[in-house]
């Protein structure tokens, strides 16, 4: 099953888009704390699953982070301690990545994007503080929607 | 009274709205409370309190305590350092991979990671221990 159809179907089920809300119906403790320069990061210990999140951040950065973690936390279960570094521009690896699309599927619905369509992806990106690959990846989401 | 309200708003990230739709109180309620036009009747404040998952007593500003967890024993003292051991070896593991990219964590960083790591593991210890532990067993933890 595909990132989006994934993050759709939890919108649908728990009729939200806000991330701190799902976290909270799929049990996942979610935390602020002091961090430094780390953003936020998931673990799971002793069958709990938690998200951390620096306190310092914005309502909308740590919006963003708790996304990409509550990603983490539905895609890759198991894995511990992936941490998103104070740069998300440049995600590592296949995880990030995955974590990244799963955020942006889900803090910005098919009609944000569509609303947008006739600005070019460097506009996009701008407006909504993300990576122009990023946001060319959501949009293509939207297109192979409508096929 | 409102800004423990307020608090628990920002820590869920709800709105008063949605408090409405999803518990029956009256936004007027909650807008009165706001604006110090009186406190809403306790069973309405008991609504409040069970969809935040707190006591009525803390919503009303009493106890911090929400639900009494079960203390720690020895051996679970043993299993979270243990894990905790663990998981950081992961993470010096990792260390090696990030450093690639010449953006390795700061010492102060790493301090604060490991106090985070070792706080959460004590906390999922414990919520574990109340969700995973058989009912016929939950006695002889008292």
């Amino acid at each position: 099953m595909h990132i989006e159809n994934i993050v759709e179907s939890m919108c649908i089920k728990f009729q939200t888009r806000n991330p701190f809300e799902i976290a909270r119906y799929l049990n996942i403790e979610v935390l602020f704390e002091q961090l430094g320069n780390i953003k936020g990061y998931y673990n799971k210990a002793f069958r709990q699953k938690m998200i951390h999140l620096n306190q310092n951040l914005e309502y909308d950065d740590s919006k963003q982070t708790c996304a990409h973690e509550l990603g983490h936390a539905v895609l890759h279960t198991e894995s511990n301690t992936p941490f998103l570094r104070a740069n998300t521009l440049f995600p590592i690896g296949k995880y990030e990545r995955e974590a990244d699309y799963f955020a942006v599927n889900l803090l910005y619905s098919d009609n944000d994007i569509a609303e947008y369509s006739k600005y070019s992806v460097p506009d996009i990106a701008v407006a909504f503080n993300l990576s122009e690959q990023l946001v060319a990846y959501r949009i293509s989401v939207l297109q192979n929607r409508h096929k | 009274m409102y800004e423990i309200f307020e608090q628990l708003l920002k820590k869920y990230c709800v709105t008063p709205y949605r408090i409405h739709k999803e518990t029956g109180v009256p936004q007027s309620t909650l807008s009165d409370w706001k604006n110090g036009k009186g406190t809403p009747k306790i069973d309405k404040l008991k609504k409040i309190a069970d969809y935040f998952g707190v006591t009525v007593d803390y919503l009303i500003g009493g106890n911090e305590q929400k639900e009494s967890a079960p203390a720690l024993t020895e051996k679970d003292e043993r299993d979270i350092s243990k894990k905790m051991e663990e998981t950081l070896a992961q993470l010096e593991g990792q260390q090696l991979g990030l450093m690639f990219d010449g953006e390795p964590l700061d010492e102060e960083t790493k301090e604060l990671l490991a106090i985070s790591l070792k706080s959460s593991l004590e906390l999922a210890k414990k919520i574990a221990k109340q969700k995973y532990t058989p009912k016929k067993y939950q006695k002889k933890l008292e």
